[in-house]
């Protein structure tokens, strides 16, 4: 699992191939290096351009989180601290909503995770929340109309979620 | 201690972004979030001033952990009562009052967050 520490949460390591080095040759250890280096370039490319996708209004929440909601009892009575793991989860949430999707208040729970929120009115508004094992939870008020539920978050969103966002 | 319908509950805010919305003054549904013990702690203060208010939340709330109230959200017996909640008024410490019989999961939780935070009000302190 990916290290997320300090204000440095965008240096998400994503996967680079792996590559098993048979050739001993002058020209292998030549390819070598050009792989490597190509390898390392599209590591870093990957990294700058997945965080700056997230506005800096966004980012500047998730550090927020990450910084002034680690101690127990953060909201002065029993909230869980928000660890490394779930901060990730938010993130990896965050960038994987569609453009179409206005990017919500992003916030820590008192659970432990992180929270979402849609808001146009106190009686038009979509709550969410995402814990470490990438579990959502859900809960949408429509005026006089109210949905709820719990999915895991498997890389997209389901088209019922969407629908209620839209909604807001 | 005794309440009824017309009693006015607040529960108090010690941290700054979660229980209310400076946009638009506002109550977040994270304000009624029930603690790990499946209670929301409120105080009855029916008839008592703003600084009364404030310092009630100052004693037994804010003073203990080390912080300071920022605020705190108002909302009427009746109305916790109505989204299917009931009280239990223990006054320990006097005039504490849990919100309890929470649904035993979380998504019913928010939703019914929902619907007390659209009811309630924020007061600053």
């Amino acid at each position: 699992m990916t290290a997320v520490t300090g204000n440095n949460i965008f240096a998400l390591n994503f996967p680079v191939p792996k590559f098993i080095d048979a050739g001993v040759s002058v020209d292998a250890n030549s390819l070598k290096r050009i792989r490597d280096g190509f390898c390392e370039q599209l590591a870093k490319t990957v990294t700058f351009s997945k965080s700056s996708m997230l506005p800096s209004e966004t980012r500047q929440e998730l550090i927020e989180i990450n910084t002034e909601h680690k101690e127990n009892g953060w909201d002065g009575y029993d909230a869980l601290p928000i660890d490394n793991e779930t901060l990730e989860k938010a993130y990896i949430f965050l960038l994987a909503l569609p453009r179409s999707i206005p990017l919500p208040e992003v916030e820590a729970d008192p659970s432990g995770e992180i929270s979402f929120e849609w808001y146009k009115s106190p009686t038009q508004i979509f709550n969410m929340r995402i814990d470490k094992l990438n579990m959502l939870t859900y809960a949408g008020l429509f005026g006089a109309d109210s949905v709820h539920g719990r999915k895991y978050f498997r890389g997209e969103l389901s088209e019922d979620i969407l629908a209620y966002i839209k909604k807001i | 201690m005794e309440i009824d319908e017309t009693d006015l509950l607040a529960r108090h805010a010690l941290e700054k972004k979660s229980h209310y919305r400076p946009s638009d003054n506002t109550v977040k549904p994270k304000a009624f979030q029930p603690a790990r013990d499946g209670a929301t702690s409120t105080f009855k203060v029916t008839s008592l001033s703003h600084d009364e208010i404030k310092e009630l939340g100052k004693i037994h709330v804010a003073d203990p952990q080390g912080k300071t109230v920022f605020g705190w959200s108002e909302i009427t017996v009746q109305d916790v009562i109505e989204v299917g909640l009931t009280l239990d008024p223990n006054n320990n410490p006097p005039g504490h009052v849990n919100i309890i019989n929470w649904p035993d999961t979380p998504d019913k939780q928010i939703s019914i967050q929902q619907m007390l935070a659209a009811k309630a009000s924020f007061v600053k302190a």
